[in-house]
């Protein structure tokens, strides 16, 4: 055995990021700032309190829904950042080999007729989902999710990719942190304390270390996103006290 | 800093901790026996270590784990994973395991090596270290260089080692043994002192280590303890020392007598702490 065991999950190519998810106490809460970055409220979820925004390609999911575990993060953090989404080849596949490599699980158990979604547990109880790439123009929205009329052509914006997510965490546990991702999904290191993630853009996953003890948990602290070059946005950054996570745009 | 394993006192949990607290021992370390099968008394212990400003230090608890290639693979995982909740519910981030003791045809060195790498990156999320603790009888790993080697096989920062002066002696270890052994891979040092003359069965040394274990100081080797406790100090180890004494004498002792004994020793390390 490789010592290092660093071994990307093979049979399920992770293809890039999906989409993020963001907990929110209601959608209002969450919409002047999304108007702000040039997303359009795309479609609604069926049966739950459980928006998509989009803009070009990104996708950001908005989940006011009244579950406990959610209504308890959102509690303690604000508006957060609770779950990033990786597109694969087949996601049940590599959902069982992160298992077998020391992930928990945490699929999303869906009701009936919903589509469910394997998962992983991430740092302070954030989550890693995996997603089956779009297949036969059939997505995995379709099934949950209510197209809003008249939004399908308002999808341009000047935001082009994530560029990079950065996790607060705990004083020296950068290296540990460093070590899980490598371990569970074969991510390389880019620089010190950030790893490059799979996709085209080469979008990054950073830690840094909390230097207070403000909130006592590991939560993402920052999304920085990549904008066109005539971007009116460019070079400018978002905090919120109401958010546990800073926006930056460059 | 000293820390002291709970299971020492037969008093109530409600006085263990407070006793220790108003004497000023913050820190205490479980065994599996101080684990309950209700989740009430998980609640319990975490309310009590809250109430008293106790540290919940480490836990001895995963004992047996690993290797296996059966479909006890998946109870070891499962009993794994349900420690670790537990520890993160009372704040302790300190999980201590042991190798199988048994040899089979069942256990496989290389599936043993997978399951603590699994081990310890299951533990990342919840921030909880992982110490392996070599154990003389386990034909796995049964020295404190085959623990030392794995620990550098699983290469993960939050997996480490405990090293058990009970082990050491028992042996006869030649303390430069701890000189092979990187600082930084050294996450617990477990103290006590015992009675019985180094060369004995290996039924006796079982039976010591599980019945007869002593405060430094009421046995034969207070100043051994003492100064492997000074080496590692030179090496730099500035983690926790837990006195760990489970000898059934202890039973009809009362709890102030045996913090004096602790406090005893505790000066007598003092320079090293």
């Amino acid at each position: 055995m490789d010592q290092n065991d660093i071994t990307p999950l093979s049979t399920a190519n992770l293809l890039g990021i999906e989409f993020i998810e963001i907990v929110a106490p209601s959608l209002e809460s969450v919409t002047p700032l999304m108007t702000e970055l040039g997303f359009s409220l795309y479609a609604k979820h069926r049966r739950k309190n459980v928006f998509l925004f989009q803009q070009n390609q990104l996708k950001i999911i908005i989940n006011c829904s009244q579950d406990p575990t959610l209504e308890a993060y959102v509690g303690e953090m604000g508006i957060a950042l609770f779950a990033i989404a990786f597109k694969c080849d087949d996601a049940s596949i590599a959902h069982a080999e992160l298992i077998k490599r020391g992930a928990w699980d945490s699929s999303n158990h869906s009701g009936p007729m919903e589509v469910n979604i394997p998962g992983i547990e991430g740092m302070g109880g954030t989550l890693i989902y995996l997603v089956d790439q779009v297949r036969d123009d059939l997505s995995v929205y379709e099934i949950d999710f209510k197209t809003i009329p008249s939004v399908a052509e308002k999808l341009n914006g000047s935001l082009s990719h994530f560029h990079e997510f950065t996790i607060q965490v705990d004083p020296d546990r950068t290296q540990t942190c460093l070590t899980f991702f490598e371990r569970l999904f074969g991510f390389q290191a880019k620089e010190e304390a950030s790893l490059q993630l799979p996709g085209k853009h080469a979008i990054s996953l950073r830690f840094v270390e909390a230097s207070d003890e403000q909130h006592n948990t590991e939560f993402f602290s920052k999304i920085t996103f990549k904008a066109n070059e005539n971007s009116p946005l460019r070079h400018q950054i978002f905090a919120g006290n109401d958010r546990a996570f800073a926006i930056e745009v460059i | 800093m000293l820390s002291i394993a709970a299971n020492l006192f037969h008093s109530t949990l409600e006085d263990k901790f407070a006793a220790l607290a108003q004497a000023g021992f913050l820190n205490i370390d479980l065994t599996h026996s101080d684990f309950g099968a209700d989740k009430r008394d998980i609640e319990h212990i975490a309310e009590l270590a809250k109430r008293n400003g106790i540290e919940i230090s480490s836990a001895s608890s995963l004992r047996e784990f690993g290797g296996n290639t059966n479909h006890i693979h998946e109870y070891d995982m499962d009993l794994a994973r349900n420690y670790l909740k537990t520890l993160a519910q009372l704040n302790c981030r300190l999980l201590v395991v042991m190798p199988p003791t048994i040899r089979s045809k069942n256990i496989d060195t290389n599936q043993i090596l997978a399951d603590l790498r699994a081990l310890a990156n299951l533990a990342i999320p919840y921030r909880i270290k992982i110490a392996l603790k070599a154990l003389p009888w386990s034909p796995y790993i049964g020295s404190y260089q085959a623990a030392a080697s794995l620990c550098r096989d699983v290469n993960s920062p939050n997996f480490g080692l405990v090293i058990d002066t009970f082990h050491f002696l028992s042996e006869s270890e030649a303390i430069d043994v701890l000189e092979e052994i990187p600082t930084s891979d050294i996450f617990l040092v477990q103290c006590s002192d015992f009675n019985s003359s180094m060369t004995y069965s290996l039924e006796d040394q079982i039976e010591t280590y599980h019945h007869k274990r002593l405060i430094p100081g009421d046995g034969y080797y207070e100043s051994s303890i003492v100064t492997l406790i000074e080496h590692l100090h030179q090496q730099g180890y500035r983690g926790h020392y837990s006195i760990l004494a489970n000898n059934a004498i202890y039973k009809t002792q009362q709890t102030d007598e045996l913090i004096s004994r602790i406090n005893s020793f505790q000066e007598a390390c003092q320079a090293f702490l």
